[in-house]
């Protein structure tokens, strides 16, 4: 029992990183319908980013975190820019685009960081909570915490913002939304921009828990990108439901990583629209 | 087999002596590379992950190769002729391997270095055999030595020797009884896991806890917990650097305190850094190359690592470093021989290198012995 309850806990917060890059995924993918293979690329480079600016100019975590949003936010806007030109006309080439983004990202961060990555130590210095045996790390509390607040500032932009209701209405129906007036590029970049950011953040809050090198989206890419290709239209926010438990999931299965494909139907099932 | 006599045989000639050649089951593209030995630089290659997670174990073995190189052509070359080292980057993937092995195959390719993964390395060796290229590789595994070609040569101890040199330490001199394994399922964790074990039967032990977790997990709690409830006096580390470090991190976080022990990668700072020196201390290390501080020559050694390439040497660059200085020089001392005749000089030669002296046997291993060391202050040094 106290192994499966440890297992849960050190899963979740493990699973929220995976739910926040799912969050992001699924902003590009409701907004353009486009499956962004760059986007666990994204956020490795947005852990690099967060690990230089705090490991090498010695910036608070948080600064670090924000710059690297920023700096990643650019990159989502440079990816849409170039891949417009193909908007409405040919989605394989799109497709395809994202996926030589992702490799031109890899190659990037290899030449600019080199191959063997680094190590972050957390920033949070205090040590474990222990509750009847368990063991909560305070770095996952504060992840996990992160992580909730975003899916609610992402939700209060999509439903209380303007633009947040363009993206909405541009992904119920390009056209008509251009009909009322809505710039759809802008709208389609706005996403991109905002789903690099979350992707960013997912990827500076993995950095202390995890290794930081030019491979670290690979997995990411295999537990998230999968699941959007079978899912009818409806809500952004769907994904990170979906994405969070496979943190504490996949070590209890401790077979592949593709393991989420089995499971996602039964948590798909019950989607708000 | 084959005609020696380089540079004579006309076009019809050869052409047939392709024919012939491949009728003695031998790949195409062999014609040539009789002739590749007698004018040029000498071409020798790396094969190496230089991308990917295994991409910093690549990255020291080069470094450790071009500097034997660069030392060699700097001297004169071997008989005046430069020695020309290319660097395969075989993403630790063993089917990028193979491509690269028939690559080196038509390319007239004496020799190879590498590579640092035990399974890319056995996936090659069928074809370098074939090719009659021999190989020094950086692999542990004792599926190296299973695969019985003459070719294939290591720079370093098996895993047998490292685990048995460990297990000996922590049983014998520790005096512990109660020793946790965690390993993974990769083919260094796998053949860690089986050396460790069979290491520790011998002793008369068996483990309180076995896990096992795959190459790509970065959640351990299960494996740790389990692990804590056992209450072990030191805990086995079958896993590469930075899993091995994410492994260490969590265990600290989940209050484990037990010292945790391992071979190769235990000692190097990817590992200290990824797990946290704090984490990492009192790690004990199974090492045939403790620091750079063990001997004259491994004191060179590193200052001219460190002069090269303005970073400290490790196990890994060392070890590289001594198989390219072997294959050398016994490409020196045979006059430059390919294939066959090279593979037996290899054999014959006896280098007082880095890691101890090497003496080939039958099976490809020079070398046999290693030193327990012990993490202190984030630095490894030789135990009391």
């Amino acid at each position: 029992m106290q192994v499966t309850l440890q297992t849960l806990v050190g899963g979740l917060s493990l699973g929220a990183i995976y739910a926040l890059i799912a969050v992001g995924f699924s902003v590009v993918y409701r907004t353009m319908g486009l499956v962004n293979f760059a986007h666990a690329d994204v956020a490795m480079i947005g852990a690099y980013a967060c690990s230089t600016f705090y490991l090498t100019s010695h910036v608070p975590f948080a600064a670090a975190i924000v710059i690297s949003i920023v700096v990643t936010g650019i990159i989502g806007l440079i990816i849409e820019r170039v891949l417009r030109p193909l908007e409405n006309k040919d989605f394989d080439l799109m497709l395809i685009g994202t996926i030589g983004f992702g490799t031109v990202l890899q190659a990037a961060a290899t030449l600019i960081w080199g191959t063997t990555g680094r190590a972050m130590p957390s920033p949070i210095t205090s040590g474990p909570l222990e509750i009847m045996g368990i063991r909560i790390r305070t770095y996952d509390l504060m992840v996990i915490a992160i992580t909730a607040v975003s899916v609610v500032l992402l939700t209060l932009f999509l439903q209380r913002t303007k633009p947040g209701a363009a993206m909405q209405a541009v992904a119920m129906d390009h056209e008509a939304a251009t009909a009322v007036g809505i710039h759809v590029g802008r709208s389609n970049a706005l996403a991109f921009a905002i789903g690099a950011g979350i992707a960013a953040l997912a990827g500076s809050l993995a950095g202390p828990m995890l290794y930081v090198d030019a491979t670290l989206g690979a997995p990411w890419e295999s537990k998230v990108s999968p699941q959007p290709c079978s899912a009818d239209s409806g809500a952004f926010l769907e994904r990170w439901w979906e994405a969070w438990p496979s943190g504490s999931w996949t070590p209890m299965q401790a077979t592949t990583s593709r393991a989420t494909a089995s499971w996602s139907p039964f948590w798909s099932s019950p989607r708000p629209s | 087999m084959r005609a020696r006599t380089r540079g004579t045989l006309s076009v019809p000639a050869a052409a047939l002596g392709v024919l012939l050649a491949a009728s003695a089951c031998s790949a195409p593209g062999d014609s040539s590379s009789d002739d590749a030995g007698s004018s040029g630089p000498i071409k020798i290659a790396v094969v190496d992950a230089q991308s990917g997670q295994l991409a910093s174990l690549g990255d020291w073995e080069a470094k450790g190769a071009k500097l034997a190189v660069k030392e060699w052509n700097k001297k004169g070359g071997i008989n005046g002729r430069k020695i020309q080292l290319t660097v395969f980057d075989d993403q630790g993937d063993p089917t990028t391997g193979t491509n690269i092995a028939r690559k080196l195959d038509s390319g007239n390719y004496v020799a190879m270095i590498g590579t640092a993964e035990s399974a890319v390395t056995v996936a090659m060796a069928p074809i370098l055999k074939q090719a009659e290229i021999p190989n020094i590789t950086s692999g542990q595994a004792t599926a190296l030595v299973d695969v019985k070609s003459p070719f294939l040569f290591l720079n370093g101890p098996t895993s047998t020797t490292y685990d048995s040199t460990l297990a000996d330490y922590l049983v014998a001199t520790k005096k512990f009884k109660k020793i946790a394994m965690i390993s993974n399922n990769g083919s260094y964790g796998k053949g860690e896991h089986d050396a460790f074990t069979a290491a520790l039967k011998k002793a008369g032990i068996t483990p309180v806890t076995d896990q096992i977790v795959t190459t790509d997990q970065k959640d351990f709690s299960a494996s740790l917990s389990r692990i804590r409830q056992s209450k072990p006096d030191a805990i086995f580390l079958g896993s590469e650097e930075v899993e091995a470090g994410l492994i260490v991190k969590q265990a600290r976080d989940l209050g484990i305190t037990a010292p945790f022990a391992g071979a190769a990668p235990q000692g190097t700072p990817v590992f200290i850094e990824t797990a946290g020196a704090k984490n990492a201390e009192n790690t004990i290390v199974s090492s045939p190359y403790l620091s750079n501080e063990i001997s004259d020559a491994s004191r060179a050694f590193a200052t001219a690592y460190k002069a090269e390439y303005g970073k400290d040497a490790e196990l890994h660059g060392a070890k590289a470093y001594d198989g390219t200085n072997i294959m050398l020089t016994a490409l020196k001392n045979s006059g430059m021989a390919t294939g066959k005749k090279l593979a037996d000089e290899i054999r014959a030669t006896k280098y007082q290198g880095l890691l101890g002296d090497f003496a080939y046997d039958e099976t490809g291993v020079g070398i046999f012995k290693t030193t327990i060391g012990i993490i202190k202050d984030g630095k490894l040094s030789a135990a009391q």
